[in-house]
């Protein structure tokens, strides 16, 4: 009789060994399952040279806005812009640049250029790397480099240029947005040739 | 009422594409109004039309919609020493107006149509490119070689 009526006490006593251990052996796995901790990688760290950074005064989405002569609305923006040290911050070194040049009639000549130089002496922007210029007539002009002036509504390329718009696909040697004889022209120039499909 | 002439034997289509070839495109930005100048040439299959200057007219919101082919430009017209050549004949004028989607063309002040040795002239003539065929009008004289 004594013996069955301690199997409580003798079960609370084996548990009073085993549970500990078993708390051992799981405490310890922790350690062998866990991944490898490589202190170096512990934090990312930005790959930006903080010195260039420091030294250069840059904007981030930089925001230019001005009247022409003509009563142009201009508005230049870009991802980043950079002033040039060596010539007296003269140019700004723009990536991305976006212009709207919004012409007096409620017209809109748009302007994308991977790379553009802003020149504040000369108010002339120098487009390079494939620019695209948009205008609200539906045509989209594309030319290597373009010359944007920021006083007056004036965009000119110096290269070839390929477009196409109501009048077809249209390429030409030189283009020129100016304001003369009291209208914006868009002019071709240099052998042009349009090819004019009128299937549509 | 007028003199009919052959003007171009071949077939036209005029659904091929057209090219314009000039010195200088002007593209109005508010109204849209394109302009050709300098050595002008308009050429569609045999069709050669050229001149000093082209102005492009587009068609009107209604004509757009009336017009089946959905393209834009509803008529070329040419000024300053127009010649129209079309096969083996050529036709020299004041002004030309080219209608595409109908491939009519009608040369209007002093019309001159050579043909080989034969010449014939009037003050307007309308040639119509698909049948080849041309309506001279306006004090047409025809001046005939005999071959002697």
């Amino acid at each position: 009789m004594a013996l069955n009526d301690n199997t409580y006490s003798r079960f609370v006593a084996v548990a009073k060994v085993a549970l500990p251990l078993f708390a051992l052996g799981v405490l310890s796995t922790v350690f062998l399952v866990a991944k490898p901790i490589d202190p170096s990688k512990a934090i990312p760290y930005a790959e930006v040279d903080v010195e260039e950074l420091a030294r250069e005064k840059g904007m981030t989405s930089p925001e230019y806005a001005g009247i022409t002569r003509d009563g142009a609305a201009i508005i230049v923006t870009a991802d980043t812009a950079k002033p040039d040290q060596a010539r007296g911050n003269k140019l700004v070194h723009t990536e991305q640049l976006y212009a709207t040049i919004d012409l007096k009639d409620g017209d809109q000549v748009n302007i994308e250029s991977p790379i553009g130089v802003l020149n504040s002496v000369k108010e002339k922007a120098n487009l390079t790397g494939g620019v695209i210029l948009r205008n609200s007539q539906g045509y989209t002009v594309r030319s290597q480099m373009m010359d944007a002036s920021l006083t007056d509504a004036t965009v000119e390329t110096q290269t070839p240029v390929t477009a196409d718009g109501p009048l077809g696909n249209l390429s030409a040697g030189k283009m020129k947005l100016s304001f003369v004889k009291e209208k914006y022209l868009l002019v071709f120039q240099n052998d042009v040739k349009v090819i004019y499909d009128p299937k549509g | 009422q007028g003199t009919s002439v052959l003007f171009g034997s071949s077939e036209h289509d005029a659904s091929l594409p057209v090219e314009v070839v000039a010195d200088l495109l002007e593209v109005d930005q508010t109204t849209g109004d394109a302009t050709f100048t300098g050595n002008v040439v308009v050429g569609q299959g045999e069709m050669r039309l050229s001149a000093e200057k082209v102005i492009v007219e587009y068609k009107t919101e209604e004509e757009q919609q009336a017009s089946d082919s959905s393209g834009k430009i509803n008529r070329l017209i040419a000024s300053e020493n127009v010649l129209l050549v079309n096969g083996p004949e050529a036709a020299e004028a004041d002004f030309a107006e080219y209608t595409i989607d109908s491939a009519e063309v009608i040369m209007i002040g002093n019309v001159i149509v050579t043909q080989g040795e034969n010449a014939t002239s009037g003050n307007r003539m309308v040639v119509d490119l698909n049948t080849g065929r041309a309506q001279m009008s306006g004090r047409v004289k025809t001046i005939l070689q005999p071959d002697n």
